[in-house]
């Protein structure tokens, strides 16, 4: 086991590296100087005492960023900077912001969102898989995997907007757009992520739910079934506490490579929602050339990514001791 | 609803050789014989917004850029003679979405043609060859795949996005989105291909045209690549979909294909601004993107169980 953590410690240090590094070129080699596409020339007008200011702003930027030194060593230097919580600015000419205060409000909620969205998906699809592997073939089943194909084509915006529209507008329910802090008012913040959550979930169910049902489908023809049905054990009983747990592992795997999918829907659905989470952030910064901000998001998304899965690796170990064993024998 | 191909792969992946699929494997004794009700209606409606797509510029449509004051934000069946209605500011929504099409399918074809040239061709070679070359090209596929694939398209767009102020000369936000989607798309078609020739290249047959001293080049073209298609095929069309919902996803993000030129993604962005009081505009792109997802979809599942019951009957 020690074995295995070390060999897989140094894939998760080797993979971050090579992650970073790419979004760390993807920005520096982008045609044009760093500090031109920082601070556009038209933002503040051509007289000679804007010229200075522009002038004096991108020496700053030169500075900051380490750009008179070799492109390695601007990594390694970025690289720290970022490791110790400085996440570079955000360079407007009237004033300048640290993009770590920023990230430090938006990533909450979009943590939020993905948590509610799983949570829900989970909830929702675990007892439909169940239930429809139960049944499998009968009309209930039937419908269960017609609506979970229809769910699978419906994009998240398009399902988010239809929501906002009926649930938000037409029902007046919950707020149609909008955030509330937790801490400021739960109820409301609740309210408030309801349908941004369901959004993101829908597509999630789908999936889950059609896995679900044909493991469970497999598991329910083992022997050790027939053996707690001969035994008297309900259904109820055979089906949630015998049947579940082994036929749950591919369901988390996917749910664990599906926070992929999940983290590009929130990116969406925050802004469709007018959530103030990292995706609003980072169509921000694209949309105002602020590349050293993107490059901070994109690396702590990628970053937070590789560890999930990093993480997802042990539990299974943990959920199914055979993969354990065989993994240390391997 | 998955974001990119990523995360698709996952739970739409074809079985790979070998692997029987239960869901698969109770419907084939009917969908075997001939394609079923559901199969042609999804291969009609993609026949038909293909060909309305294509022959956008010469049908009998409004100009989808021409505002006419009196049907802003008129919903369908409110305005004579604009079946669909008109947007927030009075273009033919009809008009708008056949020409939309143009934009969609495009960007959903064109990214998943790189992906299919580039990714299959690597993936063919890397499981085909192994060795080294299977390892750097794993390792560094796998560098792409550990982005989640909307930020990694995000990230691509802003780095091919046109830059005036810089002095560098731009691409059309078509080509942009274009190109992000099939970078995004290679890595995922490479690793399907992959896996599945690596499967097959370990068949008898393989063996005996090698026996019969057949070159590798034809092995991979005659032998294995017939057998990979129909896997490849199956993701690419899934693929489309995805790629179609993406372009959406980067235009309420601001980054897709650019106003006025219509795509199903930018009307949908454009019309959440009315969302309150004419919410046909979101609706109509929405449900053509729907229509036109659940039709690959099926399609993708219809090849696949097919393909997967040529596979077991061997």
């Amino acid at each position: 086991m020690a074995k295995l953590v070390a060999k897989k410690m140094l894939q998760l240090v080797l993979v971050v590296f090579l992650v970073t590094l790419f979004t760390f070129m993807l920005v520096r080699v982008k045609p044009g100087e760093p500090e031109d596409l920082l601070v556009p020339l038209s933002s503040v007008g051509t007289t000679q005492e804007a010229k200075d200011i522009i002038e004096k702003k991108k020496d700053g930027i030169r500075a900051d960023l380490d750009l008179d030194k070799p492109l390695y060593q601007q990594y390694v230097l970025w690289m720290s900077d970022f490791a110790r919580g400085d996440l570079g600015n955000f360079y407007a000419v009237s004033s300048e912001r640290p993009v770590s205060d920023r990230v430090k409000d938006s990533l909450p909620v979009s943590l939020q969102l993905m948590i509610y969205a799983q949570l829900m998906a989970l909830v929702i699809a675990i007892p439909m898989g169940v239930y429809s592997a139960y049944r499998a073939n009968r009309p209930v089943d039937k419908v269960a995997n017609t609506t979970a194909f229809g769910m699978l084509a419906m994009p998240n915006f398009a399902l988010g907007l239809v929501l906002a529209y009926y649930v938000g507008v037409v029902l007046g329910w919950v707020p149609p757009t909008g955030y509330t802090s937790p801490e400021v008012d739960l109820v409301r913040h609740l309210k408030t992520m309801f349908l941004p959550a369901l959004s993101l979930a829908v597509g999630q169910i789908a999936v889950y739910m059609r896995l679900l049902r044909s493991d469970m489908i497999q598991t329910l023809q083992e022997d050790f079934i027939l053996m707690a049905k001969s035994k008297g054990i309900s259904n109820a009983r055979v089906l949630w506490r015998h049947a579940l747990r082994p036929s749950s592992l591919t369901l988390l795997t996917v749910a664990g490579l599906n926070v992929g999918a999940l983290i590009g829907g929130a990116v969406v659905i925050e802004v469709v929602f007018a959530l103030p989470g990292m995706g609003a952030l980072i169509a921000e910064s694209i949309l105002t050339n602020q590349y050293v901000a993107l490059q901070s998001c994109v690396a702590i998304i990628a970053i937070g990514y590789v560890l999930i899965n990093f993480l997802l690796d042990f539990v299974y170990s943990i959920l199914d001791p055979r993969i354990r064993n065989v993994r240390a024998a391997g | 609803m998955s974001a990119l191909p990523a995360e698709t792969d996952v739970s739409l992946a074809p079985a790979g050789p070998g692997t029987s699929d239960q869901a698969a494997a109770e419907a084939s004794p009917r969908k075997r014989r001939a394609f079923g009700i559901g199969a042609l209606l999804a291969m009609g409606w993609l026949g038909l917004i293909t060909v309305l797509a294509v022959l956008a510029p010469v049908l009998p449509l409004d100009d989808p850029l021409e505002s006419v004051g009196a049907i802003a934000r008129k919903g369908p069946g409110s305005a004579p003679g604009h079946i669909l209605g008109g947007d927030s500011i009075g273009r033919d929504m009809l008009s708008r979405t056949i020409h939309g099409a143009r934009a969609s399918l495009l960007v959903g074809v064109t990214a998943v043609l790189i992906g299919l040239l580039i990714g299959g061709a690597a993936g063919l070679l890397a499981g085909y060859f192994r060795g080294r070359f299977d390892t750097v090209l794993t390792g560094t596929f796998d560098i792409l795949l550990a982005f989640p694939s909307l930020v990694l398209a995000l990230a691509l767009v802003a780095f091919l996005k046109a830059e005036p102020e810089a002095g560098t000369k731009g691409l059309s936000t078509v080509t942009i989105v274009i190109i992000a989607l099939g970078i995004v798309s290679i890595p995922i078609l490479a690793r399907i291909t992959r896996a599945n020739t690596l499967t097959w290249a370990q068949r008898e047959f393989v063996l005996a045209a090698r026996a019969q001293g057949a070159k590798n080049s034809r092995i991979i073209i005659r032998e294995v690549l017939p057998n990979v298609m129909p896997a490849m095929f199956s993701i690419a069309l899934l693929g489309m979909a995805v790629a179609i919902i993406a372009e959406g996803g980067l235009s309420l993000l601001g980054v897709g294909v650019e106003l006025p030129k219509p795509s199903w993604g930018n009307m949908i962005a454009e019309g959440r601004g009315s969302l309150r009081n004419a919410p046909h505009i979101v609706f109509v792109p929405a449900i053509a993107i729907f229509l036109t997802v659940l039709a690959l979809n099926y399609m993708g599942d219809v090849i696949r169980t097919r393909f997967d019951v040529r596979e077991s009957a061997l």
